[in-house]
């Protein structure tokens, strides 16, 4: 552990992890859409309302994803990419819970992100509200 | 007649004209000497020239030779029948080397895309933390906020 990480690291990581899940996604709603036309007007309604629902869907998406890496690896692709982690304030990894609560803070409140610019250990809103630190990895 | 209280007069008279004499002739022989010593200067200095010239073109010449000699010879040698068998022998033995082990093969590849990869990993860290401390000098700058720990 080498420090806490900044706006621009952890902006970095963001910005790689969101343009994959958006990817995922429109891919995932291809192949909805490509299955609805073949399927019949049920298919069709569903996978219109599931297009619909993109503002709600994606964010939901992301904050899944999140929650996924964070309990599983500590790390998003993105956060291993730009070489930071995320820990609890005890130093140990963060668990199912913390995870899927600082997933869905990330994701559907993300200006919360900035509180980290006038924090002293960069931690944004999300970070307070589960205890967590984001540090610079080797 | 001379009195010979005046012979002395003489003596100087004579050895005076003496001097004037010899210091025309030491004048007049300098000059000669001068002027055919310069001659013979410039006359070894004409051939020592054209010996350098010629020194040159016979250097350059015989390199020309050598080269097209070199190269002939290279030439021949490229397409001898002896270095076809060899490159061919040694061009089934890589080939055979590589359809036996293609683990290894694999590792050399893997290796330099691993490198490559970790480059370019390693440029995104090093610019992501620069401008986390810029970013971080400014807001210490905004808010007045002491240095991070």
């Amino acid at each position: 552990m080498s420090g806490y990480a900044g706006l621009v690291s952890r902006g970095l990581a963001y910005l790689i992890d969101a343009v994959a899940v958006a990817l995922l996604a429109g891919a995932g709603v291809t192949v909805l859409g490509m299955v609805a036309s073949v399927v019949g007007p049920e298919a069709r309604d569903l996978a219109r309302l599931v297009v619909s629902g993109y503002v709600l869907f994606l964010p939901a998406l992301l904050a899944v994803y999140c929650a996924l890496f964070w309990s599983l690896a500590g790390r998003t692709p993105g956060m291993a990419v730009v070489g930071v982690r995320v820990v609890r304030t005890d130093g140990r990894p963060v668990g199912w819970l913390g995870a899927s609560i600082r997933g869905v803070l990330l994701a559907f409140f993300p200006i919360g992100a900035l509180w980290l610019l006038i924090d002293r250990r960069r931690q944004a809103v999300h970070d307070k509200v589960v205890g967590t630190y984001v540090v610079r990895v080797g | 007649m001379i009195p010979l209280s005046r012979f002395g007069d003489v003596l100087l008279g004579a050895a005076c004209q003496a001097r004037e004499k010899s210091a025309d002739t030491l004048t007049e022989t300098r000059t000669r000497w001068n002027q055919e010593s310069i001659r013979a200067a410039a006359e070894i200095w004409g051939r020592w020239t054209l010996l350098a010239e010629r020194g040159a073109a016979e250097r350059e010449r015989g390199r020309r030779g050598a080269q097209r000699a070199v190269d002939a010879a290279v030439d021949r040698m490229a397409h001898s029948t002896l270095v076809d068998r060899v490159v061919n022998a040694q061009l089934d033995r890589v080939l055979t080397l590589l359809e036996n082990e293609p683990d290894r093969v694999r590792a050399i590849v893997r290796g330099q895309s691993d490198s490559i990869v970790g480059e370019a990993i390693g440029r995104v860290r090093s610019g992501a933390a620069a401008g986390d401390d810029v970013v971080d000098r400014f807001t210490v700058r905004m808010t007045g906020r002491g240095k991070n720990p």
